[in-house]
């Protein structure tokens, strides 16, 4: 199995791809930064991953996420080393959905945002709970509490928490990427392996000429 | 005291299993261990002057977090004896399991922090690669660290263009998300293109998938009798609540 | 002595419906020369480097070519399935982006070539010490190949290319960014390395290549406009200001 997923990470990093990962890696670092910097309400940490996704591929994404989380710890925030799972199904979720040509259009990339917000606060709520006891030392630790305080278990309102921020933060997450990869210009996009998952079948048509 | 990565990364390991497999206090004298090991051993002191000056205001706020989750736990599950501290009243279940899910949070950061910090991301990445890390993946985090270096200034860069145009980053948050945009747009694009011609360079050098390369520094990466005896002691931590009545 | 390069019918797109960049496009290159491509901006240099070096492979995943591409008697189609090296080396036109970025020495990164090509650590060093000296890089071995200028940073970039002796040897526009200095410098390094290796390099100036070259070709929008020697090209210069800005130069 590990032969297996080396050879399609490979695959989807031939040519640009390993660099661009990286590059991806580094962007989850810093664009999240930039967000509070701009003291915009929302992660927006994501982006390389879902980036990753779209351009190469679902295991670069998982790569690009994991490997995010685990220097965001070497770097001093060693909180995120407890969420590379949440970071590893984003990837592959926006992985799944950018190759089933969901971020060919905007009324499908809003869906898929949601979705995936919904899936991100599925996977973390566990570790918000379990790990942290549902205190992370940040704006949304009112939420868990209110929902705690109206008589649900720390479970329950670490989950309602994710699900009232997580799918915004998601949706608002994809439309960058989707805004940004179709603003590219297609000398560009097309030298990735996953340059095709923005094209729309009648851009495909004006490329190939048939 | 001579250890290699690979024993550091035993010790760590070590840590991580105490604060998941073992009881709150062990948790706590651990990281009393830790903190000492970071002052007095010098394989474990920081090795930049910027990650040792960032110890201490992280470990303060993961020791704030601790103490209001033990709190707000406290407050919140309400089961078992109820103690009043500062006309608050605190219920027993909830203090338990805001100390044992405090102090196991307080060790595995406090450990992350001290191993990360007594390491450099290129030599761990290295001395991994030694150990079966694949060659694509040292890459990439070895890349990561160059762009890492350069990207804060092309973010600056392009702050200040924008600023001096008269963007507004200082407004509603719809025009923010703008700003945040036409700061990110060119910012990717300059990445995009340098990613291809990075990945062009490395392939016209001959690299592909399947090289084997050799990377620099990380030093000795085998494992010595004090990693061993680290594994064991993981072990039996894990094994003893099964064993003891 | 190095080898020829022969192009024949050579027709070029990005996209199979987009303009061609080269169409039934054919020129011959002495083996052993040194040539200057020269042309303005969007003329087709680099592509056509990138088709002699194989990168086209990678790069245009949509590209359609056809004709047929002759190096030393080896015939390749314009897009190979891998890029041709260590036979074909090119030199990028950005040399901090040709440098690796994960080797902290001047010294390794030139070695980080030769352990793509599966070299020994034995065969590694000597080869790496004598490119270190003929490139005047020994004194900077053991420095970080981002700390270091312009001119000694295009040496690297150049050196980690040559250091796997390639019979072919590409450069996209070298002297772009360099003083005057390093450009002389430059082009008494490529002329050390000739004849034994053909040197194909692109410029949008004639300077660096009247400094430097014994054959020269002007492309415009993918045909040649001008092939010839030297005297030639001098000869020819006046008539093709429209396409080469000779402002300032002392011819």
């Amino acid at each position: 199995m590990w032969t297996t997923i080396r050879r399609q990470f490979d695959k989807e990093v031939e040519g640009a791809g390993l660099p661009f990962v990286a590059f991806c890696i580094a962007l989850n670092l810093t664009s999240g930064q930039l967000a509070a910097g701009l003291k915009i309400p929302l992660y927006l940490d994501s982006i390389g991953t879902v980036l990753a996704a779209v351009l190469c591929g679902p295991w670069s994404a998982i790569v690009a996420g994991s490997l995010s989380n685990i220097l965001a710890s070497a770097l001093g925030n060693p909180a995120m080393m407890f969420f590379i799972p949440v970071v590893a199904v984003i990837g592959a979720f926006s992985g799944f959905l950018a190759r089933k040509g969901w971020f060919r259009f905007w009324y499908l990339v809003v869906p898929g945002g949601i979705l995936q917000g919904l899936v991100a606060a599925v996977v973390s709520a566990p570790i918000a709970a379990y790990v942290f006891g549902g205190v992370m030392l940040s704006g949304t630790d009112v939420l868990v509490l209110y929902f705690r305080s109206v008589g649900n278990t720390l479970l329950e309102s670490v989950f309602y928490q994710g699900i009232s921020s997580d799918p915004v933060d998601k949706t608002v997450t994809y439309l960058i990427v989707y805004i940004l990869c179709r603003n590219l210009p297609l000398r560009l996009l097309q030298r990735f392996n996953g340059g095709n998952n923005v094209l729309t079948p009648a851009m495909l048509r004006s490329i190939h000429g048939s | 005291m001579g250890l290699s990565i690979s024993d550091k990364l035993c010790i760590l390991v070590f840590f991580l299993t105490v604060a998941l497999a073992a009881p709150a206090e062990a948790a706590i004298v651990s990281v009393i261990i830790v903190l000492l090991g970071r002052r007095l051993a010098p394989p474990f002191r920081p090795l930049a002057q910027a990650s040792g000056r960032r110890f201490l205001p992280v470990f303060l706020s993961l020791v704030l977090l601790a103490f209001v989750m033990t709190i707000v736990n406290g407050l919140l599950l309400q089961e078992g004896k109820v103690f009043i501290v500062a006309g608050l009243p605190l219920y027993e279940a909830g203090i338990r399991f805001g100390v044992k899910t405090g102090s196991r949070l307080l060790l595995i950061a406090t450990s992350l922090l001290v191993f990360f910090g007594s390491v450099t991301i290129p030599h761990l990445a290295s001395s991994l690669h030694r150990a079966g890390l694949p060659t694509q993946i040292v890459m990439t985090v070895l890349l990561t660290v160059h762009f890492l270096e350069t990207i804060p200034e092309r973010i600056t860069r392009i702050f200040s263009a924008q600023e001096a145009r008269g963007a507004p980053v200082r407004s509603r948050l719809d025009r923010r998300l703008k700003s945040f945009l036409s700061i990110l747009s060119p910012l990717i694009l300059s990445g995009i293109v340098e990613s291809i011609d990075r990945g062009t360079a490395l392939e016209l050098r001959g690299y592909h998938a399947g090289t084997r390369l050799e990377f620099e520094g990380g030093g000795e990466s085998r494992l010595s009798g004090i990693g061993r005896l680290f594994i064991v002691l993981s072990l039996i931590v894990i094994i003893l609540p099964w064993v003891l009545p | 002595m190095g080898p020829s390069v022969v192009v024949t019918g050579l027709t070029f797109r990005y996209f199979a419906a987009s303009k061609p960049v080269f169409s039934s496009y054919r020129v011959n290159i002495p083996g052993g020369s040194r040539c200057a491509i020269l042309g303005p901006a969007g003329a087709g240099k680099t592509t056509f480097l990138e088709i002699l070096s194989g990168a086209a492979a990678s790069h245009y995943k949509t590209a359609v070519a056809e004709g047929t591409v002759t190096i030393g008697g080896e015939q390749h189609t314009p897009i190979p399935l891998e890029v041709l090296f260590p036979r074909v080396g090119l030199v990028l036109q950005d040399p901090s982006v040709q440098i690796s970025g994960i080797r902290t020495t001047v010294r390794s990164e030139i070695e980080f070539t030769l352990e793509n090509l599966g070299m020994e650590y034995k065969a590694r060093a000597g080869k790496v010490a004598n490119i270190l000296e003929r490139f005047s890089l020994t004194h900077l071995a053991n420095r970080h190949p981002y700390k270091l200028s312009g001119g000694e940073m295009q040496r690297v970039a150049l050196a980690s290319i040559v250091v796997a002796e390639p019979e072919l040897l590409l450069l996209d526009e070298p002297a772009n960014a360099l003083d005057a200095r390093s450009r002389k410098e430059l082009s008494e390094l490529l002329r050390l390395l000739s004849p034994a290796t053909t040197i194909v390099f692109t410029d949008y100036t004639p300077e660096f290549a009247l400094e430097t070259a014994d054959r020269f070709i002007l492309l415009s929008n993918g045909t040649t406009r001008f092939e010839g020697t030297r005297d030639e090209f001098l000869k020819a210069l006046s008539s093709l200001s429209d396409l080469l800005p000779t402002e300032g130069m002392a011819l």
